[in-house]
């Protein structure tokens, strides 16, 4: 019966309804942004939740396991672990959303100019797109990081660098069904100037595959981010960063394993968290479905 | 099909020109003097000028790419600043570690990868495919820095199953003849060595192919339950073949395309986290002496060290395009 009263149902008219109607029916979905919304509120009320100060030391209390008053343990400097996991998130999603604001402005610049105005331009921007792809993208940031220098700001640079291309070419082949499109050449035939047509009628219309890019996207960037840290490249200590957290624990594997567990398990949850809504979401835009 | 082959072969000369150009301007692109960084602040003038001149600094930069291409196409990449050694020879010795510790992982990963994908498609629904999905979503999240220090917790300390780093142990030795351990103790005959070596292989080498086996599911499955539902798989279920036939010979060759593509996407993957797996190992390959050198800021060695990668995943690329158009003659038909 309840299924009948589904069909019949009638779905929602506009676009950010429907995308919603669809995405709440994805258990997974709701899970992951439940996930996000839980670590959006650690990272917004950090000061306020922490127990601890994250850099405060206590060598007194040196690699603590996980207590009542320390529920994660103490690192090697007696700093509270949960507190720092805590503030790690606010640098986590920072630099992931940076990182995905740095590729998704170069990526849309490109990809809108090549596809648009096509000809030469396309080739040559599309060329050093590909370029970019030839190599592993772990590496290309590695290599980007080594010119600049280690540190958390070129990391989050390096990392939107290596992941503009894949913005490049998705928002390229968009514009490239957009603009053959009856209202563009409307638009055209009306005279509005290539700028209007892009910002009123190209843009808005190319934003579904760059919303579900960006969610997937921010997901690879915090991980990217936090390989960087580990290896050195990225965060420096003290800073509470995930990554470089585990870098300092893997030294302490055998005698205080929860330095490593505790944010580690931060970076897996968040990607996991992003992947979900990102998968949720490319379902519930597929136009197939 | 030869002409396709000519086609793709053509169209890496480009490609290989691009990342020649990119890496050499590498050095350029450092913000002030890159000799001063490379050697550092207590640096004597005289030290600094030889370094310039050894990286061909001092001349105009058309020069500079010229000597570095001609250099480059005998195989010469320079020497290390720090070592001193040639950094080809340094590569070379490096390279089979890499490619081992990368073909062992893509074994584990194709392994789980297909055989998850495939039982959670034919068991579309049921708790298999539940777990199968569930895995690989997880596979997917999982920062392999991390899972390897895990694993290496639980299967190398706490029970102490598996070595915690390097390729071999101390007390055997396998005479080289290519560099890889398992080829070169077979060559041997001496199986205990080849028993120690994949002993050490098997925690990087799961570390490494984590992440690709569980893509490899996802899209193992997603492909086969497309073809499952084609009108052949059908007519084969009528016909009244076997599970294993229909599945095996008629689905899963028809879903293997776009699985291919993936598998050849995650040779990248592969050979950019071998410096993440190599680093929590130990393992002496290209991806832990790169980031040596990218903490010594020596130049001239992640020059090469990039070159190498870049260019082996341009190949491996190349060979999967060939592949494909052998296993589907539409791809070499559409382009010729």
């Amino acid at each position: 019966m309840s299924h009948i009263q589904d069909t019949l149902q009638t779905p929602p008219q506009t676009t950010a309804l429907l995308l919603w109607y669809r995405l709440r029916k994805n258990r997974l979905s709701i899970v992951g942004s439940i996930l996000i919304g839980g670590f959006l509120l650690l990272a917004f009320a950090a000061p306020l939740i922490a127990p601890a100060d994250p850099m405060a030391q206590a060598l007194y209390n040196r690699l603590s396991p996980p207590t009542l008053e320390h529920p994660f343990g103490t690192d090697d400097f007696g700093r509270d672990i949960l507190s720092r996991v805590i503030y790690g998130a606010r640098i986590s999603l920072r630099v992931g959303v940076f990182a995905v604001l740095i590729a998704l402005v170069l990526g849309t610049c490109i990809g809108v100019v090549a596809g648009y105005w096509g000809g030469w331009i396309d080739q040559i921007l599309m060329r050093m797109m590909d370029l970019l792809l030839a190599f592993p993208s772990i590496l290309l940031a590695i290599g980007i990081v080594a010119i600049l220098g280690p540190g958390l700001e070129n990391a989050m640079l390096a990392v939107g660098i290596v992941a503009m291309p894949q913005y490049a070419r998705l928002i390229r082949a968009s514009v490239l069904t957009v603009k053959e499109t009856d209202y563009v050449m409307a638009a055209r035939a009306l005279g509005a100037s290539d700028w209007r047509i892009l910002c009123v009628a190209v843009l808005p219309n190319c934003l579904a595959p760059l919303i579900v890019q960006a969610t997937l996207g921010l997901a690879t960037a915090i991980l990217d981010a936090a390989g960087l840290s580990f290896l050195g490249l990225g965060a420096q200590p003290p800073t509470p960063e995930w990554g470089a957290m585990l870098s300092q624990g893997r030294e302490l594997i055998v005698r205080a394993p929860w330095v490593l567990t505790f944010p580690g398990g931060a970076i897996f949850f968040t990607v996991l968290a992003f992947n979900l809504v990102g998968d949720g979401l490319r379902d519930a835009l597929d136009p197939k479905a | 099909m030869h002409i396709y082959i000519l086609k793709r072969l053509l169209a890496l000369i480009p490609t290989l020109l691009g990342i020649t150009v990119l890496v050499f301007f590498m050095v350029h692109l450092v913000p002030g003097d890159p000799a001063q960084i490379m050697l550092g602040e207590r640096a004597s003038a005289e030290s600094l000028a030889a370094l310039r001149r050894d990286l061909g600094l001092d001349q105009p930069l058309h020069i500079q790419f010229g000597r570095y291409l001609s250099d480059l196409l005998q195989g010469d990449l320079g020497r290390s600043i720090k070592s001193h050694e040639r950094v080809s020879v340094e590569l070379m010795a490096r390279f089979p570690a890499t490619m081992e510790l990368t073909f062992a992982s893509m074994v584990f990963a194709c392994i789980l990868g297909i055989g998850a994908g495939v039982a959670s498609a034919v068991r579309r629904g049921t708790w298999w495919d539940y777990i199968g999905m569930t895995a690989s979503l997880a596979g997917v999240s999982v920062p392999i820095f991390w899972l390897g220090l895990l694993l290496i917790l639980a299967l190398a300390v706490s029970l102490p199953l598996f070595p915690v780093s390097g390729r071999l142990s101390s007390h055997v030795f396998i005479p080289t003849w290519t560099g890889f351990y398992l080829i070169d103790s077979l060559i041997a005959g001496d199986l205990p060595s080849f028993g120690d070596a994949l002993w050490h292989l098997i925690l990087p080498g799961i570390t490494l192919g984590t992440v690709p086996a569980a893509v490899i599911a996802r899209m193992t499955r997603s492909s086969l339950l497309e073809v499952l539902r084609e009108d052949y798989v059908r007519t084969a279920w009528a016909k009244g073949l076997s599970e294993r036939v229909v599945i095996l010979r008629h689905a899963l060759k028809n879903a293997f395309i776009p699985v291919l593509t993936v598998i050849s996407l995650q040779f990248g993957y592969l050979l950019g986290g071998a410096v993440l797996t190599e680093s929590i190992f130990a393992w002496p390959g290209v991806g832990r002496w790169l980031l040596l050198s990218v903490y010594a800021r020596d130049f001239r060695a992640i020059q090469g060290g990039v070159i190498i990668v870049a260019t082996t995943f341009v190949l491996i690329n190349l060979i999967a395009d060939l592949l494909y158009a052998w296993l589907d003659p539409r791809i070499k038909y559409g382009k010729e």
